[in-house]
């Protein structure tokens, strides 16, 4: 029997569950004008350039690192270090900016670097130790804050200690109005996701997450892939790390404690599925920025942390459900029309 | 019995290696600090800090077991925590504050079950978020000052800050009845068979006309009822309830757990060495704490005893494999030759 020239596995076009994949993004992007007009009807200083203004600049090292993290993710693995990692490598980053100012912006490689260590110490036990990533990246959280503790040794970096190039390359403006933090983070989204979707190793990337055992049997060199992912995760984190502590001026060992709920969090509601090989960077980011959105609207219509906090557990159980349901009926349609193939 | 004792050792051998180094610790531990080898210190200072653990650590066992992961533990029991506060202020008398409060902590526990089973969902994300609910919860039963010593009646202390004969804590002996109720749950009823089968293979034992649903979701709602004993007797010790507490403690449960020899992708491991494995826990960290170590390094050694306790059977593994190959190699090698 000769192959039709169509393929013969395609779930049909107009299913329900079909058109939520293919337009998760598109989606995302909806629930955040949805939340905006919301937000503006319920808060009157919500809307205005200064606050939409604040929320991007918020919105924008939560979207590098939901980048870093999403990619992580997609190979089906996690990484709950990030934030650990984050205030590791900002802390002794900006130890070096303080001890050695004559340096300048070479320094900015040593968050980078710190970021690729840590991530090839997690990927390397996660790709080829083939354990569970959950356990891995959870020892990894108290080692890295541990470490930051014991080389912190009770001081603090203070915004004194905050080398002026430093400020200037993040908080300054290269483009006329345009911060420098919000042009690296596009860039390195829109960069990420070209990696991802028109690469060789994007596109294994993705394979690896959709089934782990068809790309070992195709011949992926799975175990190095993952170990990719979490270094570039790594870097990501790294370089978050630099930017977050230069915004915001302090950095002391328990910095950022927490975060990887949010940074997870952004990345499952911006559609990428936490069972892999499905949904794109620019989700992930755009999920940062919706959560910003939330958090900062909450605030301004007066909620409590209580509902904030609440907000982000159903958003991730919810987003969850949701990818959860339409991978099951999309497998479904696809057992379906293979049968009937196979029929005809 | 001809070679019982190697076979002894070539079954329990994991916990033969954890009881040594527990041995070791102990030894290491008296050579620190002269305070050390003194059975009321041992006792008091293990229950206070590994109690919680324990308890927690037991239920976290059954989840491990079915091949799942609950994150949300931590969160019940500090939800459990503020709630006994609130009840203990509005004067409930304790059995029913019990009975309210492990009831609602087994239910949140079938919620996360119930959530994962039905739409299939990844155990870790869902947890994570439920984690947040949860806290969420917590805080806005206790409030951001959360509820300090004059919130509780001494009736619902006393399970967690009292001692029997002066000696033995009230809690250890319940977390002793504990073990021996999981040791039975587990390796000698019907049910802990199903969860080892359910965490071994997982499409076998559905085929075998079990509802692998129902086995899992019932895990949580342990898993759940012990973050429910935790509260009860974390109110004792610590005569505090806050929404943030116990926040660190999970990382000490998955260590246990996994020192005790459990695998993180189910169907493998004993109650015995999880007790030994809470013991070498709870003796480094005393010993530490006697010589003085601080917090944040005690934290870096539970983290590099967590990732050891995870590589080392998987380097053990792929040993093993090695060398069977070598031999298959060997065997292979003359006959080619021919």
């Amino acid at each position: 029997m000769r192959m039709s020239e169509t393929p013969l596995v395609q779930a049909p076009k107009s299913h329900w569950s079909v058109v939520i994949l293919k337009n998760r993004v598109m989606g995302v992007l909806l629930f955040e004008v949805l939340i905006i007009i919301i937000f503006s009807i319920a808060a009157r200083e919500f809307l205005t350039i200064s606050n939409l203004n604040t929320i991007f600049l918020n919105a924008c090292i939560l979207a590098i690192l939901a980048c870093a993290e999403g990619v992580v993710i997609i190979t089906r693995n996690y990484d709950v270090s990030v934030a650990s990692m984050l205030a590791l490598a900002a802390f002794v980053g900006f130890d070096l900016i303080k001890k050695f100012p004559n340096a300048g912006p070479v320094l900015i490689l040593v968050p980078i670097g710190i970021g690729i260590v840590c991530g090839l110490i997690n990927g390397s036990i996660v790709a080829y130790g083939r354990v569970s990533s959950v356990f891995v990246t959870l020892g990894g959280l108290s080692i890295y804050r541990g470490i930051v503790t014991i080389y912190a040794q009770g001081h603090q970096i203070e915004p004194k200690d905050i080398a002026d190039w430093v400020r200037g390359t993040v908080t300054g403006s290269f483009l006329p109005g345009i911060s420098n933090l919000a042009i690296i983070a596009i860039l390195i989204v829109v960069l990420v996701s070209i990696y991802l979707r028109y690469t060789r190793i994007g596109r294994q990337i993705y394979a690896i997450g959709s089934n782990p055992d068809a790309a070992t049997f195709y011949g992926l060199k799975v175990s190095r892939v993952i170990l990719g992912a979490y270094v570039l995760c790594g870097a990501l984190t790294g370089l978050a790390g630099f930017l977050f502590a230069a915004r915001s001026s302090y950095v002391v060992p328990w910095f950022a404690q927490g975060l990887e709920m949010k940074v997870i969090g952004a990345v499952v509601v911006g559609g990428v599925s936490v069972l892999g090989g499905s949904g794109n960077v620019v989700g992930a980011a755009l999920g940062a920025i919706v959560l910003t959105t939330m958090e900062n609207g909450l605030i301004l219509i007066g909620a409590q942390e209580v509902v904030r906090q609440l907000l982000y557990g159903f958003a991730i159980v919810g987003a969850c459900i949701l990818d959860a349901s339409v991978l099951k009926r999309v497998s479904g349609l696809l057992k379906a029309t293979k049968r009937r193939g196979a029929e005809a | 019995m001809r070679g019982g004792f190697r076979h002894f050792l070539q079954t329990y051998s994991w916990e033969v290696v954890i009881f040594i180094f527990y041995l070791i610790s102990v030894a290491v531990a008296t050579f620190l600090s002269p305070l050390y080898l003194d059975a009321f210190q041992i006792l008091y200072s293990l229950q206070q800090s590994m109690g919680i653990a324990s308890i927690l650590a037991i239920g976290f066992m059954m989840i491990i077991l079915v091949g799942e992961i609950d994150l949300s533990l931590p969160a019940i029991v500090a939800v459990c925590t503020v709630s006994f506060a609130r009840l203990s202020v509005n004067g409930v008398p304790l059995g029913l504050a019990i009975l309210i409060m492990f009831t609602f902590a087994t239910l949140a526990g079938l919620l996360n079950g119930f959530l994962i089973v039905t739409f299939s969902l990844p155990s870790m994300a869902v947890t994570l978020g439920m984690m947040g609910v949860y806290r969420a919860i917590a805080l806005w039963i206790g409030g951001y000052e959360g509820f300090g010593l004059d919130a509780f009646k001494p009736s619902y202390i006393w399970v967690g800050s009292e001692f029997i004969a002066g000696v033995i804590p009230i809690s250890f002996l319940l977390l002793v009845f504990l073990f021996i109720l999981a040791y039975f749950l587990i390796h000698k009823s019907v049910y802990g068979r199903l969860l080892y089968a359910t965490g071994n293979n997982r499409q076998a034992t559905y085929l075998s006309g079990h509802s692998i649903k129902k086995v899992i979701a019932s895990t949580y709602g342990i898993g759940g009822l012990m973050s429910g004993v935790a509260a009860l007797v974390y109110i004792g010790q610590y005569q505090s309830a806050r929404a943030d507490n116990v926040a660190n403690i999970l990382l000490f449960v998955v260590a246990c757990v996994a020192l005790g020899g459990f695998s993180i992708s189910g169907g493998k491991g004993r109650i015995v060495g999880l007790i030994f494995s809470i013991l070498l826990l709870g003796t480094i960290q005393n010993g530490m704490g006697l010589a003085n170590i601080r917090g944040p390094v005690q934290t870096l050694v539970i983290g590099l005893i967590l990732i050891a306790a995870i590589l080392v059977p998987t380097v053990m593994r792929a040993i093993g494999e090695l060398r069977f190959r070598a031999k298959n190699l060997a065997e292979k090698l003359p006959a080619g030759s021919k």
